[in-house]
C-alpha cells in the first residue's frame, strides 16, 4: 500500500475529523455530534449517519449530482461497518454496489464470513451506540460522519474508512448531566469544559480493505489509473483481530467465484497490520 | 446580545474596523490546474480551478471569450449545526450565479474565445463571510492557474451593529440582525464587481459601511498579493528561471 | 496477527506543503537576491522609458501604464515586454511534438486532446499511411479510420500550424509519430517541459523510449524493435537500403512481451519524472537521467523514490549542481 499521511482536528467546527493523503487521494472526514430524541426501534441507543461526497473540486467530472450514487453507496459500506447493531442478526452484509459513476450493470452482493462472536458488553464489532445513550427513549447523542473527497487517486473507499477511524478517535463529546425539575420534566446540560468530554471506544471498528481483481491477480490500493484495468473489486471490512465483518463487492464483471476467498483471506491479511500502523500514529506524540 | 463592548470591543475581542486572520494557502490540490485555500478567521474555503480547457458541451461554446462555470458547495461538517445540504439547494445555486458574475467580470474572457474554464468552490468551515472567502479562495486559484486576470479582485464583508460599522462580521455578528453589505472590489481599477446588501440600511450609514469594506477588499487583496508573489518565487527558484546566489 | 513478510504500510504525519518546504529550503529561496522580477496579477511593469515597446502576454493597459494580468516573471527581449507564467496550460507552436490522447471522430478528422485550451485536429490527411507512398485519401478510409486510431487511444504527433483563433492542426507525417501502447503515460505541467531539437529518445542501453511531449504529456515504453526501427528510419533518412530491409523485417515481426527488468526499468524512469514533477523542477532527458542515477546509486527502492528522503536527496543534487555551475 501506498504511505498514508494523516492529521487531525482540520476542522475546528466538528467533534472529530481528519484529513488523510494516500498518494494524492486526498480525504476529509468530519464527526459531529447533536444532541436528538433516539429511533423509537432502539431507545437505549443513539443515531448514526455516514454521508460521503464527492468534491467538485476532485473533478469537473463531479459537477452537479454525479458521483452522488457513488457516494451513497461508499456511505452505506461504511455505515454497515461502523454499527452492526442496527441491523438484525448482528452479522450483515451490505447490498450490492454497481460500478463507479452508476454504470449499467449488475452485481453480485457477498455475505459475511467468519462473523465475530458478540460479547455481553456490547456489540460485536464497530461502535457501541448504546454509550451515546443520554436519557433512555428520550434522548440520545445522533452521531454524523461526513466525509468530503477532495482528490480520487484510487482507493476512495479504503481511505475514507480510514480516515473515519482517526476522526473518531479525535471526536470528543461533551459531558452531558440529565437533571429532573419540580415539574418532573428532564432538563439537559452539557458542561462544555475541555477536560470534561469523553471520547469512544474505537477498539472494535473495523477497517475497510478494497481488493481489487486486475487480471488473474488480487491487488490492493489501486491509483486511479489502475482502477480502469480492474473488472471488479471486494470491499472487505476487518477488526482488529482479523475477523471479517463484511464486504460488498463492486464492478462492472461480477467476482470470480475462485477469486472471493483469496481476496477476503488478502484483507484480512491487510487490515491488522494497518489498524496498528493507525493507531501507534493516533497515539504518538507526533501527530 | 451586545455586539460592541463600551471599550470598542466585539465578541471575539476585535475592534470594529479589524479583520479575522488571514491565510492563503496555493497549490493545495495536484490534480487542479490551479487550487487555493482561503481562512478568514474560522472560515475556510477551498477553490480549484481547471482550465482553460475545451468546451464540455459544445452547444455553449463561445467565440467571443471563455465560458466561466462555477460551482459552490459546502461540507456537511462545514456549519456549526450539521446540516446535510443536498447539492442544488437555492442557497448553493445561488451563490454559484454570485460568484460565477463576479469572476467573469474579472477574468479576461477574450483573451481565452472557444475555450471553458470551470471553478469549483468548497466551503470546509463557514464561520461568515463565506461568500466573499469564497471569492478570494476561487481569485487565488485562478491567479495560481495563469488565468489572465483584470486585477486582483477581492471580497469583503460589514455590516453596522449596535451604532457601530463593523468589518469582516463573522457568523454570530452576521446573524444579529443587521446589515450585511458583501462588495467584491478590484483595487487598482477601483471597480466594484459585486454588490450585495441583506437588510436595510440608512443611506449615510450606508456610506461608512461601504467604505470600510472597500477598505477591506484593499487589504485582503494586498495580503493575497503577498502569497502568491511568494508562490511565484517559489515555483521560479525551482524550476531554476532566476539564479539562486 | 499480520501475516509474516507483509510489509508494514507507512502512517505518518500530513504536513501541508512540505514539498514546498523542502524547495524552500534547500534551494535557498529566500536568501537569494536576483534581478528578476517578479510581479502578481494587478502590479504595475515599468516601461523604464522604453520608447515603442511591444506588449506581450500576460500585460495589459490600463491608465496608460502597464500592468500584469497573470502572475510571473517580466521578461525583456528587445523592445518585447511580457509576463512568463509558471503555470499555464499549452500554447502550442508549429513543430511542436505532442503526446495525445483520441477523443472522438468528427468527419475526416480525429479530434485529439492536448489538455490545452482546445482540442487539436488530427485531418485523415494528415496521417502516415503504411507503406510510406503518398495517396489520396479515398472514401473507403474515411470509413476505416477507426482502424488507424480510435476512441481512447494515445498518440503522438506534431503540431502542423496554429490558426488565428487558436485552434491546432496535428500530423503524423513520419512514421516515428502514431499510437502508443504498452507504457506510461506522464502527467507534467507544461511549463516545466523546454521546447529542444530532439523530443523523442530511444535509451537503447536501458532498452527504453521516452517521448516528451510539449504539451506536458510525457510517455516512458519498453523500447521495442519496431520503434527503434522508425526511429532508425527517422533519423537515418533512408541511408542504405540494406540497412532498412533489416528495420523493415524487425518492424514486421510482433514484439516480444517485455522484460521483468525492462518493466522495473520503465517503472524507475517514470517515478524519476514524477519526482521532478512534484518538485518544480523542469524535466528533460539529463535532469530525469541525473535523477534516474541518483536513485539506482542510492540503491532506493521503486516505491521509495515518492518519499521524503529520496526528494530531499533530488532537491540537494540540484542545488549542488547549481552552485558548481556558479562557480564555473
Amino acid at each position: 500500500m501506498r504511505p498514508i499521511e494523516l492529521e487531525l482536528g482540520v476542522i475546528a467546527q466538528a467533534a472529530g475529523s481528519a484529513r488523510l493523503h494516500i498518494g494524492a487521494t486526498d480525504v476529509i472526514v468530519g464527526v459531529k455530534v447533536e444532541v436528538a430524541s433516539p429511533s423509537p426501534f432502539a431507545p437505549t441507543q443513539g443515531r448514526l449517519g455516514v454521508t460521503v461526497e464527492f468534491s467538485p473540486c476532485a473533478s469537473p467530472v463531479y459537477q452537479g449530482r454525479f458521483g452522488e450514487t457513488y457516494g451513497e453507496q461508499i456511505a452505506a459500506a461504511i455505515e454497515a461497518s461502523l454499527a452492526p447493531s442496527t441491523r438484525a442478526g448482528g452479522a450483515a452484509a451490505a447490498a450490492a454496489a454497481p460500478a463507479n459513476g452508476g454504470a449499467a450493470g449488475a452485481s453480485t452482493s457477498a455475505t459475511a464470513t467468519a462473523a465475530p462472536t458478540p460479547s455481553a458488553s456490547g456489540p460485536s464489532w464497530g461502535l457501541d451506540l448504546g454509550k451515546l445513550c443520554i436519557s433512555a427513549g428520550k434522548t440520545a447523542w445522533a452521531l454524523y460522519v461526513d466525509a468530503l473527497v477532495l482528490n480520487d487517486d484510487g482507493n476512495v473507499v479504503g481511505a475514507v474508512s480510514a480516515a473515519t477511524l482517526a476522526a473518531l478517535v479525535d471526536t470528543r463529546i461533551p459531558k452531558v448531566e440529565v437533571t429532573t425539575d419540580a415539574a418532573g420534566e428532564e432538563e439537559i446540560e452539557l458542561d462544555d469544559s475541555p477536560g470534561a468530554a469523553w471520547r469512544l471506544d474505537v477498539s472494535r471498528v473495523p477497517l475497510v480493505v478494497t481488493v481489487a481483481q486486475v487480471g488473474s491477480q488480487c491487488v490492493v490500493d489501486l491509483a486511479a489509473p489502475e482502477e480502469r484495468c480492474s473488472s471488479s473489486a471486494l470491499h472487505v471490512a476487518v477488526n482488529r483481530a482479523g475477523q471479517v465483518c463484511g464486504a460488498t463487492s463492486s464492478g462492472r464483471a461480477g467476482v470470480e467465484a475462485s477469486m472471493l476467498l483469496a481476496m477476503t483471506e488478502t484483507a484480512q491479511r491487510l487490515a491488522p497490520g494497518l489498524w496498528e500502523q493507525i493507531m501507534r500514529f493516533l497515539q504518538s506524540p507526533a501527530r | 446580545m451586545e455586539f460592541v463592548s463600551p471599550e470598542g470591543l466585539r465578541l471575539d475581542g476585535r475592534r470594529p474596523r479589524e479583520l479575522r486572520r488571514i491565510n492563503c494557502q496555493l497549490d493545495v490540490l495536484s490534480n487542479a490546474d490551479g487550487s487555493a485555500i482561503f481562512e478568514m478567521g474560522n472560515t475556510k474555503v477551498l477553490a480549484a480551478v481547471f482550465g482553460p480547457h475545451a468546451v464540455t458541451r459544445r452547444s455553449e461554446l463561445r467565440e467571443e471569450g471563455a465560458l466561466v462555470v462555477c460551482e459552490y458547495s459546502m461540507a456537511a461538517f462545514s456549519t456549526g449545526e450539521r446540516r446535510r445540504r443536498g447539492k442544488g439547494d437555492r442557497r448553493s445555486t445561488e451563490l454559484s450565479m454570485v460568484i460565477r458574475n463576479t469572476l467573469e467580470q474579472a477574468v479576461i474572457t477574450e483573451l481565452l474565445p472557444r475555450s471553458q474554464i470551470d471553478v469549483y468552490v468548497q466551503v470546509l468551515q463557514a464561520d461568515g463571510g463565506t461568500r466573499c472567502a469564497a471569492i478570494n479562495a476561487a481569485v487565488l486559484a485562478l491567479a495560481a492557474a495563469g488565468v489572465p486576470l483584470r486585477d486582483l479582485v477581492a471580497g469583503c464583508a460589514a455590516g453596522y451593529l449596535d451604532g457601530t460599522a463593523l468589518l469582516d462580521l463573522n457568523y454570530t455578528e452576521d446573524s444579529g440582525g443587521g446589515p450585511d453589505l458583501c462588495v467584491a472590489l478590484a483595487p487598482r481599477l477601483d471597480s466594484l464587481y459585486l454588490v450585495q446588501m441583506d437588510n436595510r440600511l440608512p443611506v449615510d450609514t450606508f456610506q461608512a459601511v461601504m467604505e470600510l469594506a472597500r477598505e477591506g477588499c484593499r487589504t485582503i487583496s494586498g495580503v493575497m498579493r503577498a502569497a502568491l508573489l511568494e508562490h511565484t518565487q517559489r515555483l521560479a527558484v525551482a524550476r531554476g528561471i532566476t539564479a539562486a546566489v | 496477527m499480520a501475516a509474516a513478510g507483509a510489509v508494514a504500510v507507512k502512517v505518518r504525519a500530513l504536513v501541508p506543503g512540505a514539498d514546498v518546504a523542502l524547495i524552500e529550503r534547500v534551494l535557498n529561496v529566500h536568501d537569494a537576491p536576483s534581478n528578476t522580477t517578479f510581479v502578481c496579477v494587478g502590479d504595475e511593469i515599468s516601461t523604464e522609458g522604453q520608447e515603442g515597446f511591444l506588449r506581450g502576454h500576460g500585460t495589459q493597459v490600463v491608465d496608460g501604464k502597464l500592468v500584469a494580468t497573470v502572475c510571473g516573471v517580466v521578461e525583456r527581449v528587445n523592445k518585447l515586454i511580457y509576463v512568463k507564467t509558471l503555470n499555464s496550460r499549452y500554447n502550442a507552436e508549429q513543430g511542436d511534438v505532442v503526446v495525445g490522447r483520441v477523443a472522438d471522430l468528427a468527419g475526416k478528422a480525429w479530434r485529439v486532446d492536448l489538455k490545452s485550451r482546445q482540442e487539436a485536429k488530427l485531418l485523415l490527411s494528415a496521417v502516415h499511411l503504411p507503406g510510406g507512398i503518398q495517396r489520396r485519401r479515398n472514401a473507403e478510409d474515411e470509413l476505416n479510420m477507426r482502424s488507424f486510431f480510435r476512441e481512447g487511444e494515445l498518440i503522438s504527433a506534431e503540431v502542423q500550424s496554429v490558426h488565428a483563433d487558436g485552434s491546432v492542426a496535428l500530423h503524423t507525417r513520419s512514421a516515428k509519430y502514431g499510437k502508443l501502447v504498452c507504457g506510461q503515460l506522464l502527467e507534467v505541467p507544461p511549463n516545466l517541459i523546454k521546447r529542444q531539437k530532439q523530443h523523442f529518445h530511444t535509451l537503447e542501453a536501458l532498452g527504453v523510449e521516452l517521448i516528451i511531449g510539449c504539451n506536458g504529456l510525457v510517455w516512458v515504453a519498453p523500447l521495442r524493435p519496431d520503434r527503434l526501427a522508425a526511429a532508425n528510419a527517422a533519423a537515418g533518412g533512408g541511408a542504405g537500403s540494406a540497412g532498412a530491409d533489416e528495420d523493415e523485417a524487425a518492424a514486421a515481426a510482433p514484439p516480444p512481451p517485455p522484460s521483468r527488468m525492462q518493466l522495473e526499468v520503465v517503472c524507475r524512469m517514470a517515478n524519476a519524472i514524477r519526482v521532478l514533477t512534484r518538485l518544480y523542477m523542469p524535466v528533460y532527458p539529463a535532469s530525469i537521467m541525473a535523477t534516474y542515477e541518483a536513485a539506482v546509486e542510492g540503491e532506493v527502492a521503486l516505491a521509495d523514490m515518492m518519499e521524503p528522503g529520496f526528494l530531499e536527496a533530488v532537491v540537494g543534487q540540484e542545488a549542488q549542481r547549481r552552485s558548481s555551475a556558479m562557480q564555473e
